[in-house]
């Protein structure tokens, strides 16, 4: 879980838009969780595990640093 | 919704819905020994169980299946203490006291009510938050 200062934003919508309008529903069928949970994810809501953040950047074949962005004012200051 | 917040609602629904019947069949037959009956409801929350096909559950679901228990057993923890202690101070620890059967089991089924509501309306309010 992030502290304070700390946030995890994603480009989750974007490469769905990428990747021929993939909904939610086939990217939760590809990362093995529900829909619901993709939304909660993708709305900055939810922060996943690190494996489920692998398993999300491997259906978009890219990197983890490519879906998931970690910004800290902490770290910055 | 999410399968497990329809679980959660349903569940808050037993709860909530044992507790009225349980008033209103005391107001109606003015015997409350009797009207304790009407938490035999309370089995309805094992219903989802029954189904054949269960819906998978995700990391999500058991983070908010463990942080809702955690609630739960919480609030139920505390007033435990706060009522076994609160009797043997307040009537003294040596007293005895007659209880009838109703109260006593009415408090066990209490207990019950209170796990299942804080636990089913923390996960509404997780799912609801995100």
């Amino acid at each position: 879980m992030p502290g304070k200062g700390e946030v995890v934003r994603n480009n989750i919508r974007r490469l769905r838009f990428d990747a021929g309008e993939m909904t939610q529903e086939q990217l939760g069928k590809l990362a093995g969780v529900t829909r619901h949970t993709i939304m909660a994810i993708e709305a900055g809501k939810y922060d996943p595990s690190l494996l489920l953040a692998f398993r999300i950047a491997r259906a978009f074949s890219k990197n983890v640093e490519d879906v998931f962005i970690f910004d800290s004012k902490q770290l910055a200051s | 919704m999410a399968e497990f917040e329809k679980r959660a609602w349903w569940n808050l629904c037993v709860a909530v819905g044992a507790v009225v019947l349980f008033a209103a069949f005391w107001i109606v037959t003015r015997k409350p020994a009797g009207s304790t009956g009407a938490f035999g409801i309370l089995g309805l929350s094992g219903m989802p169980f029954f189904r054949l096909r269960q819906p998978a559950s995700d990391e999500r679901d058991r983070e908010i299946d463990r942080k809702s228990m955690i609630a739960a057993m919480s609030l139920f923890w505390i007033l435990l203490v706060f009522g076994v202690v609160g009797m043997g101070v307040d009537l003294g620890w040596d007293t005895l006291v007659q209880v009838p059967v109703w109260a006593f089991s009415g408090v066990i089924w209490g207990g019950w009510i209170v796990i299942l509501t804080v636990k089913s309306a923390t996960s509404i309010r997780m799912y609801r938050a995100g």
